[in-house]
């Protein structure tokens, strides 16, 4: 099995960070939405879900920071990956159509930051 | 397995300089407790204050909430793999309960994710630890230190306080003595050949760091599924280490009362045969999930079980958990009920589960946590009001100037519980 792996995040600690056999692959916006969006993508390019998209347990009209692991390696589309994402965004779409996303000061900011980064390097080791 | 399981029903809690039981009070040695935690030198300071039921107290940040009980005979400690590191299995011999009271751990760890128990007015109604007579461990960690080790600091003092209040029951004659016996997978199937064999799936959480369950002090993320006794429950075996929403989080205390596990050791032997729990997690990775449950569903067909109940912990990441085990439990011909709460919005009008199976068709709904209500101020803060609007639930103007709090309730500490621990659920007519 391949080792090598896409790590498709907008938290800033750890698109600033260094992971052996992992590209970083920056997505921009605050929210999940653009980060589901853009596993979406890669999904249907044939890489593979390796994490689940809403870890942390935290609401997706919550938490503002997102990473998701996925394979580096191309096949067939993966359709039960693709079905469990698109419930999931639906599911996130359902919470922020509710109630959007709040503004937290840096220090909240940080504490959603540092969770989504312990949760994605604890799945690493 | 046989554990006999003695509840000395405690009427009162109050402060004093030693520790004992004394027709039904409990008297807390203050400095003993104190002098406890600090031996940590993760920990700067820590004040034991008490909240009793109806009064005008609201605790918050909420961490931990952990039942004082005490190994009376039968090998092991309580919280085995955490008290003095002994791992000796435990779920046999006598155990002393302090019925009535609770250890909670007060902390700031990760603002978002503790919560609120309220002692009086409405937020009382939605939380089971309203009803406890409440020995609060407020915590301030030492300068810098990084969250995960503030919660590992924060959740060890917790438990050692709850283990040496539990001592002070240790040679009082308690008010009841109630006895949980397995006997065994052939024994246990054979002694009621007539009714259905009924399994427990108890989902931990395990997503990683401040998502963590620890059994025998092993991080739940590095299990593969188990079978466990009711029994090793009681003697506190599975301990939570996890700042998840306050509403759906396992607090200790509820591993140590599983309602579950009572409900079902209840109907034993009358409307059903209860042959064990069966343990697995919660993890983030796919092929964790795929493998996990995999065991499920062995271990459900190897105890030769008719139905399951399956349990879950958390939200989003778990829901996928919850109907992989449906799925593969049910298709080795084993009826499933899952027992979950719900975030349909605050119309209760959408899908309630980030994830959903065809088999996932009989459902226990322990309410929803969008909920939005309005709780009254409250006399006396135990921690601090300075995180409520960024906690889970919260949001800006929950806080209101007089001190009452407009919030969901998420926030309040296991107000959704996948145990069932609580008044709330919905019916389909």
């Amino acid at each position: 099995m391949s080792r090598a792996y896409y790590m498709i995040t907008n938290n800033p600690l750890v698109i600033t960070s260094t992971y052996k056999n992992i590209d970083i692959v920056p997505v921009k916006t605050l929210g999940i939405m653009d980060v589901l969006m853009t596993t979406r993508d890669f999904l249907h390019q044939g890489h593979r879900l390796i994490t689940h998209p809403l870890t942390g347990s935290l609401k997706p009209n919550e938490n503002p920071y997102k990473s998701v692991l996925i394979s580096k390696k191309q096949d067939v589309c993966d359709f039960n990956d693709v079905a469990l994402l698109e419930q999931c965004t639906a599911s996130a779409e359902k919470f922020i159509k509710g109630k959007a996303l709040p503004k937290y000061c840096d220090r909240k900011a940080n504490d959603f930051m540092l969770v989504d980064q312990l949760l994605i390097e604890g799945s690493l080791k | 397995m046989r554990l006999e399981l003695g509840k000395i029903n405690i009427k009162d809690v109050v402060l004093g300089s030693e520790m004992k039981v004394s027709s039904g009070v409990l008297t807390v040695d203050v400095n003993q407790l104190e002098a406890l935690v600090l031996e940590d030198d993760r920990i700067q300071k820590v004040t034991i204050e008490l909240a009793k039921p109806g009064d005008s107290i609201r605790i918050t940040p909420v961490k931990d909430v952990i039942e004082p009980r005490v190994k009376v005979n039968g090998s092991g400690t309580i919280f085995p793999g955490v008290i003095d590191n002994k791992v000796a299995q435990v779920g046999d011999g006598r155990t002393h309960v302090l019925s009535g009271t609770s250890v909670i751990t007060v902390g700031k760890i990760m603002g978002f994710q503790e919560g609120i128990v309220d002692m009086s007015g409405i937020g009382a109604d939605y939380t089971p630890f309203s009803k406890t007579l409440n020995i609060c461990v407020v915590l301030e960690p030492v300068e810098g230190i990084e969250p995960h080790a503030y919660e590992t600091a924060a959740r060890e003092a917790g438990l050692k306080v709850a283990n040496a209040i539990g001592e002070a029951g240790k040679t009082v004659v308690p008010d009841t003595i109630e006895v949980f016996e397995h006997l065994g997978l052939v024994g246990q199937a054979m002694a009621y050949p007539e009714l259905p064999k009924i399994g427990y799936v108890c989902m931990l959480q395990s997503q990683g760091l401040l998502h963590d369950t620890y059994v025998y002090g092993v991080d739940a993320k590095n299990i593969i599924p188990t079978i466990m006794a009711p029994t090793e429950f009681m003697d506190g075996a599975v301990i939570s280490g996890n700042c998840v929403a306050s509403c759906d989080k396992i607090p200790t205390y509820l591993h140590q009362n599983d309602p579950i596990i009572e409900d079902l050791l209840a109907k034993h032997g009358k409307e059903l045969n209860f042959m064990g729990v069966i343990i697995t997690n919660e993890n983030v990775f796919l092929a964790d999930k795929e493998r996990s449950s995999d065991g499920v569903a062995k271990l459900a067909k190897m105890m030769n079980l008719d139905g399951v109940l399956i349990s879950e912990e958390g939200y989003g990441n778990p829901d996928t958990d919850l109907m992989m085990n449906c799925k593969k439990v049910e298709r080795n011909g084993i009826k499933t009920v899952l027992i979950t709460d719900e975030f349909p919005g605050r119309d209760g009008k959408s899908e309630s589960l980030a994830d959903a199976v065809k088999e996932a068709d009989a459902l226990v709904s322990c309410g929803q946590g969008n909920l939005v209500i309005t709780m009254p101020p409250m006399d006396k803060v135990i921690g601090t009001l300075e995180d409520i609007e960024t906690m889970i639930g919260g949001y800006d103007g929950s806080m209101k100037e007089d001190g009452s709090i407009e919030a969901e309730i998420q926030i309040i500490i296991s107000a959704t519980s996948a145990f069932g621990c609580n008044k709330l659920s919905a019916r389909m007519y």
